[in-house]
């Protein structure tokens, strides 16, 4: 062992330690200032992911789907970024998909089908069955149906204990099956809102996990650039049950082979307790 | 070491992912009627500072009483022990491996493991049992980098947490750290003020959920609130003719010891070879660095089955005492023990060669002296199943002095230098449990604390995670 040299640090030295704290208290204000939360956590993933992503796939003029024909319905997002509650109208082409963190899913004709990849890790098996019932230039609506099975203690199974769920199930699985009609309306070719209305049911052997509740989200999209989008999110969910409120902002990026967004929102339930929440996805696309 | 770094905030985000869809479950009210126990074990909250916040109005109404903290008064073993909740390697993420004759998580590189393994990605089973520990991914570093600002967003969350849990539980256990990094990086008067704050925020959920919930909470250690000496163990070995060294070699005649110089603490751990043992205890007291050392005694043939002998050296003086597998404390000479300021029973005969009290007999004639619970809390130091690796020779510093044993780089070392814990003294060792529902005798041993709620003994104990 090294025997460092013995010394006596007298913390009164307050020339020392105002000069000290002078260059270390901004750097650590500014950090914070920054909001170094899950949001920069997740903007460097996405980030990481989109750059290996890329590697192979030049994003030269990637252009807006659709854009050669005027006649096409414009573009508009596939998914929504609040689980269980938010969805769009709109399906993708059939053939077409995506493989991502939040989302894997492909469409044949009028029917998509998909999953949550991040759930299926941990441990929350799920599916997503999602129907086109009407599609126009401007209009699109569709029914969205999803099965998940929470296994027991859910909330135990996060990464060390970074993230305390409101959401706690102890003793049994939890079966979460949404029931979304979701409609997706575009006033311009760059402006679009979609809305949903979904009835989520939930069963247990926990007699206190079974009950119905319902929710309204709006989801406004605003395409700034050919593959840039930001997005408003709000919404009323879990009504019947423990309504909460929500917003959220976020941004999302169109390429044609990558695609991801990235938010952050707060939830407050009607007692007024609060909470924050990150939105993250990155995904490949095929066409 | 890059990829490393992106992978773990990779793996960070995508727990934000899941944590956001838990939080889209509705959480149906399952038992309006009862009021809902809430447990808060806040961290380094002192008896100074709960004072200061109750004579300014805070905590009106709250039963409170002191919680003596155990030995080495440090958060994770006072935690795990606490709370029953399993065997740690050491009192602090540094130890000694006898196995390996060397130690583990070893100076900077284990500080600086210390919040990523104990905070974020493999939280120590103790924190497992916590429903609530910060606000995400950051919460750590946010907590330590300003604990005055991180605390309003750390609250939002615990009640939105503990207004939603509380729906199908009848109790949850929290934690909150922001008071002990304030009293560390702000004194006395920064964790008043944050206390005050906590008793207001607590107020106004109350008064949003009306006869919904009850409060409790604890600390698991005190805190001296002095700004202190940061000094070398190593050095100080040195200094009373101890050699210190990273092994231990039975061949090497001099009289040798690894000291365990980790954070910032009143208190050092060291190992030494059974021969050396009494030797650096004695040595080692006589510095005006330490306070008192002690030691288990294992080599003492005359105590009798069931009894263990230990010993505590003050200024190179011994003082020894026994203690019974039922907690019977057996004193040596207690005429000698001027210094504890004892208040010995009245039946007892200080003249006597010997002084036996029973487990609580002992804890009230040294309760309120400057060393609470002295015997049991340097008994159980060594002897508590909640170490594997208990030290041979532990050391208790002056509130004004403080151990560590390596330069932070940049300004490291100037910082965070306004109170320390971890000594047996009075400071060091008064912690809190302050309650809206439970009222108390009198002052509660740390080790007594789920016996003492057994609401929360039922809820650590249902909670057992897979």
């Amino acid at each position: 062992m090294s025997e460092s040299v013995g010394f006596r640090f007298f913390a009164d030295d307050v020339s020392v330690r105002a000069s000290i704290q002078s260059r270390v208290k901004p750097a650590t204000r500014l950090a914070y200032d920054l909001q170094m939360t899950d949001l920069m956590v997740s903007m460097l993933a996405l980030i990481a992911l989109s750059a290996t992503a890329d590697v192979q796939v030049r994003l030269k003029d990637v252009a807006a789907p659709s854009q050669d024909t005027e006649t096409a319905p414009p573009p508009v997002a596939i998914n929504g970024s609040v689980p269980l509650w938010e969805y769009t109208g709109a399906i993708r082409d059939t053939g077409s998909g995506q493989v991502g963190w939040t989302d894997a899913q492909v469409a044949f004709g009028p029917v998509q089908i998909g999953t949550k990849p991040f759930l299926d890790l941990y441990g929350s098996y799920n599916a997503e069955l999602k129907l086109r019932l009407y599609e126009s230039e401007r209009l699109r609506a569709a029914f969205v149906f999803g099965v998940y099975r929470v296994p027991t203690a859910a909330e135990s199974r996060g990464i060390g204990n970074l993230h305390a769920s409101a959401f706690a199930n102890p003793y049994a699985p939890v079966w979460l099956l949404p029931f979304s009609f979701a409609k997706s309306f575009s006033f311009t070719r760059t402006v679009a809102l979609h809305w949903s209305s979904t009835a989520l049911y939930m069963a247990s052997d926990e007699a206190a996990q079974n009950h119905l509740s319902f929710g309204q989200t709006l989801f406004a999209e605003w395409r700034t650039a050919p593959v840039w989008a930001v997005r408003a999110h709000a919404g009323i969910t879990g009504v019947r049950v423990s309504p909460v409120m929500h917003g959220a902002l976020s941004f999302a990026y169109y390429g044609e082979y990558v695609q991801g967004n990235l938010g952050a929102g707060r939830r407050v339930d009607l007692a007024g307790e609060q909470s924050s929440f990150v939105m993250l996805d990155a995904a490949l696309v095929f066409q | 070491m890059k990829t490393i770094v992106i992978l773990m905030l990779g793996l960070c985000a995508c727990d934000a992912s899941y944590g956001g869809f838990l939080g889209a479950v509705p959480v149906a009210d399952g038992h309006q009627e009862a009021p809902v126990q809430v447990y808060i074990g806040m961290d380094g909250v002192s008896r100074a500072a709960f004072e200061g916040a109750r004579s300014r109005g805070a905590f009106s109404g709250w039963n409170d009483t002191d919680l003596i903290a155990n030995f080495p008064a440090v958060s994770d073993y006072s935690w795990t022990r606490m709370l029953r909740t399993g065997t740690l390697h050491g009192y602090d993420l540094e130890y000694f491996d006898p196995e390996k004759n060397r130690l583990v998580n070893e100076g900077l590189q284990g500080v600086v493991e210390h919040p990523l393994r104990h905070g974020v990605l493999d939280p120590l089973p103790v924190y497992r049992k916590f429903d609530f520990m910060g606000d995400g991914t950051f919460w750590t570093v946010r907590g330590y980098s300003d604990p005055e600002a991180s605390l309003p967003p750390v609250l939002d969350e615990m009640f939105y947490v503990i207004a939603n849990r509380g729906r199908q539980q009848s109790a949850l256990l929290t934690y909150l750290m922001n008071v002990d990094v304030v009293s560390h990086q702000g004194g006395l008067p920064r964790a008043i003020a944050m206390l005050i704050e906590i008793d207001r925020r607590i107020t106004d959920f109350q008064e949003r959920h009306p006869n919904r919930f009850e409060f409790t909470f604890f600390s698991d250690h005190g805190n001296a609130h002095q700004q202190a000496a940061l000094v070398d163990p190593r050095v100080l070995l040195r200094q009373v003719g101890v050699q210190s060294t990273d092994a231990l070699d039975p061949s090497n005649a001099q009289v040798h010891a690894v000291p365990v110089v980790h954070v910032r603490v009143n208190f050092v751990a060291m190992h030494t070879l059974k021969r050396d043992i009494v030797a650096v205890g004695e040595r080692s007291s006589r510095h005006a660095w330490v306070d008192l050392s002690m030691a288990y005694l294992p080599d003492e043939s005359d105590v009798g089955a069931h009894w263990r002998r230990f010993a505590i050296w003050r200024k190179g003086e011994r003082f020894t005492f026994d203690r019974a597998d039922d907690g019977t404390i057996r004193v040596t000479n207690p005429a000698a023990w001027t210094w504890l300021k004892a208040q010995w029973p009245l039946h007892a005969m200080s003249d006597q060669p010997t002084l036996t009290l029973e487990s609580d007999a002992a804890f009230a004639a040294t309760v309120s002296g400057q060393y609470p619970d002295l015997f049991a809390r340097v008994a159980t130091a060594f002897t508590d199943p909640s170490i594997s690796t208990p030290a041979d020779v532990l050391l208790s510093m002056p509130d004004d002095v403080t151990s560590f044993g390596f330069h932070l780089p940049g300004a490291g070392d100037h910082l965070a230098v306004d109170g320390f814990h971890g000594a047996l003294t009075r400071g060091s060792s008064l912690g809190v449990l302050a309650s809206q529902s439970h009222s108390f005798s009198g002052p509660v041993r740390a080790d007594d604390l789920l016996e003492t709620l057994p609401a929360l003994q039922t809820k650590i104990s249902a909670t057992d995670k897979p």
